[in-house]
Order: structure tokens, then C-alpha cells, then sequence
């Protein structure tokens, strides 16, 4: 194979390499994270959104579940 | 400075200032809060059937809350007003309601357990956790409703309070997964093997889609699975689809494919396979898997009639697996 045939492979084959790559990083990411102790959220000290009370608590909800 | 969020297995990374997917856990200043904390958006006194709990206090009424936001998108979710909004965007209004508020709401409300339901417990993970363990210590029992999307940590670390789940499985697919709900399917396996692991009581949901999951073969191949890891008396729902969301192009699921459903689940050998969303004669109600008779009638959320004994057939005396009491 000469050099300017084995450039073309590679720039052809690029996205195939690119793709496994962050498949295999992202798996090592994951793998980590996995071994690390988990840390919960703190809480924020003000709701971002309205604030009003909620109705009818005594009656079936119309959500599902 | 970036902070990564590890509750789910999408691991968002995220900016200052910026959310995870779920839209309420938060980058700020480097720390990662959670801005739903003591916020639901949504509390009731429901029917247990309703979650739906078939085997676990039947007839009682359960505490039900939810905060908005969820960690999957999908585009059947039938409370997409309150699962996929923003608390800032001012549309969904919440009100502080502490962990103790919610013990002290269940017993006002003569209500033995608490259901974190509606949206998707798992983002509101620290409200969850400090709840259900502040209940179980008041001897209020816990219920999570969830897709079960969920990293391996925080998840055993909750199902220590957790008495009884209710858990989608939405299809046996990646493909389905990523593209109805943006998420994936395997770590919602390792969550149901995880809480039967723990002796939390688990029921299994199936969403059934016309056209996307109803095809007998992938019926079969989620109720094979539920019986191989979960065991033949794990309940599995088998629940009507109606138009919502981004999903209004497709009919509601009929009877007669629920129907079907139920009796590809049984055929695979588990003992309890229900319908739901959808009014039904048998497909509701729960008989012994050993001498065939009638053990609880419904109606729709309604108990009609409850003949066990002690948790037991009172016909053959066959022990039947659930909480009753």
C-alpha cells in the first residue's frame, strides 16, 4: 500500500475510529462513576418558579400513576 | 466550574447555570442542587389501584405526590404538563411542603403509605429519600412509581425505605427506548432485578403502544423476561395507551390486544397479569394461580370483594405473594 493510499484509508475510516473512540471514553466515564460514592444535590434556598397552595389534596388526582 | 450530575445514566454534565436533562437539578456555582426540593406540584389521596398496585394493601388509599420535571422524554407520557415543564416557567405552580408536612398530611389523611408517583420520583431523588426515610421511621410505608431510570448508587441507597414499586418497562428494546423515551433500556433492567434483590414488592407496568410495542413476539419477550429475573409471581400490568403529547397519531390500544397480552403473560407462566387504563372484566381482577378462583374482584380503582385469608386462598389455602397487611 503507498502512502497516499493508506492517508486515504484513514480519512475514510476517521468517523468509524471517531465514533468508537468516544463510545470507549464514555464507557470509562460511566465505569468511573460507577466506583465513586454518589453525592446528593443540595437544595436551593428559593423556589424558581410560583409558589400557591395546592387544592383538593383530599380527592383523586387527575395525573396518571 | 462544570459539575456532573451521577443520579441517572445520563450523567449530564453541565455548566454553571445550566440543568440537567430533568430541568430541576442545577449547576450553580459550581455546586449541583436540586431546586424541587420540598416543591411538589401535585398532592392526593388516590386509590393504590390507581399506581397501579394490585398487591400491596388493596383497598387503602396512599399520600401521592410529585414535583415537576423527569429525567426521560417520552412522547406518550401522559402527564407531559407537569413531567416536562420547567419550574420557571411559571405554568405548574408548587408549594413548600417539608418531608414532615407529608407524614403528618398521610396520617391526617388516614393514609398507611406514600406514593412518589405522577412524574418520575428519581429526580426528585433527595425529597424521596429524606421522606420515605422520615415515614419509615413513622411507620408509613413507601411506594415509588418510576421508569426505574435510575445509576446503581443512589438507587440502592433509596430502596433501603422503599416498601413496594411500581416500575415501567416500557419494551424490550433499545431502539424503543431511545426513541419514544430518550433513554435506554438496560439500566431500567439492573433497577427491577435491584428491587426485587432488596425484597422491595415490585409490579411491573407495560405501556402497551399500538404498532410500537403490541406485536405478540415482543409481548412474549417482556413477559419471559419478567418471569426469569423477577419471578413468576411478580404482577405485571399490561396498560391502554391514549393519544397525548407528541404521540396523537396513533389509536388507543383496544381491549382485544390487552387481552391478548394477558394471555401471552400467563402463558410465559406468570401468575398475575393484569389490564389496565382500560375497563375489563377478568383482566382487573386477581385469581389463585393454583385452584383458579376468585380471590379480588375490582372496578376499575373500587375493591368489589376481598376473599384472602391471611394472604391466602381460602379455597386451597395457597399462599399468595404481596403485602396485604
Amino acid at each position: 500500500m503507498t502512502r497516499r493510499k493508506f492517508v486515504c484509508k484513514l480519512i475514510e475510516t476517521w468517523p468509524v475510529v471517531a465514533v468508537g473512540a468516544s463510545a470507549l471514553a464514555r464507557r470509562a466515564s460511566a465505569q468511573k462513576a460507577r466506583l465513586r460514592k454518589f453525592v446528593r444535590a443540595a437544595r436551593m434556598n428559593q423556589y424558581p418558579g410560583p409558589i400557591k397552595p395546592l387544592h383538593d389534596i383530599c380527592r383523586q388526582g387527575k395525573w396518571s400513576g | 466550574m462544570k459539575v456532573q450530575c451521577e443520579l441517572c445514566p445520563k450523567m449530564c454534565v453541565m455548566q454553571p447555570g445550566q440543568s440537567g436533562e430533568c430541568r430541576v437539578r442545577i449547576n450553580v456555582d459550581g455546586v449541583l442542587r436540586t431546586v424541587v426540593y420540598g416543591y411538589p406540584c401535585s398532592i392526593h389521596v388516590d386509590p393504590i389501584e390507581k399506581k397501579p398496585l394490585n398487591h400491596f394493601l388493596p383497598g387503602s388509599a396512599i399520600l401521592s405526590l410529585a414535583t415537576v420535571g423527569c429525567n426521560l422524554h417520552c412522547k406518550n407520557c401522559q402527564n407531559w404538563e407537569i413531567s416536562q415543564a420547567n419550574p420557571e416557567d411559571g405554568t405548574i405552580p408548587a408549594e413548600f411542603w417539608p418531608p414532615e408536612r407529608l407524614i403528618a398530611a398521610s396520617r391526617q389523611y388516614h393514609c398507611p403509605s406514600l406514593a412518589y408517583t405522577y412524574t418520575d420520583p428519581i429526580v426528585y431523588y433527595e425529597y424521596t429519600y429524606d421522606s420515605a426515610k422520615l415515614a419509615k421511621e413513622a411507620g408509613i410505608r413507601n411506594v415509588l412509581v418510576t421508569a426505574g431510570y435510575v445509576n446503581e448508587q443512589p438507587w440502592t441507597q433509596l430502596l433501603e425505605y422503599v416498601d413496594a414499586a411500581n416500575i415501567d418497562l416500557k419494551a424490550m428494546t433499545e431502539e424503543f427506548y431511545r426513541e419514544v423515551c430518550s433513554a435506554t433500556l438496560k439500566p431500567v433492567q439492573n433497577a427491577l432485578i435491584l428491587a426485587k434483590a432488596r425484597g422491595v414488592h415490585v409490579e411491573v407496568t407495560n405501556l402497551v403502544i399500538p404498532t410500537l410495542n403490541d406485536k405478540p413476539e415482543q409481548i412474549r419477550e417482556l413477559a419471559r423476561w419478567t418471569r426469569a429475573n423477577l419471578g413468576a409471581e411478580t404482577p405485571l400490568h399490561f396498560s391502554g395507551f391514549y393519544p397525548c403529547y407528541q404521540m396523537r397519531n396513533l389509536p388507543p390500544t383496544s381491549l382485544a390486544t390487552l387481552e391478548t397480552a394477558r394471555q401471552i403473560g400467563m402463558s410465559e407462566g406468570l401468575n398475575y397479569v393484569y389490564i389496565g387504563n382500560i375497563a375489563s372484566k377478568e383482566g382487573q381482577n386477581t385469581y389463585c394461580p393454583g385452584c383458579k378462583k376468585l380471590l379480588i374482584e375490582r372496578s376499575g380503582h373500587a375493591i368489589l370483594q376481598n376473599r384472602l385469608k391471611d394472604g391466602r386462598c381460602p379455597e386451597c389455602g395457597r399462599e399468595i405473594q404481596g403485602v396485604w397487611k
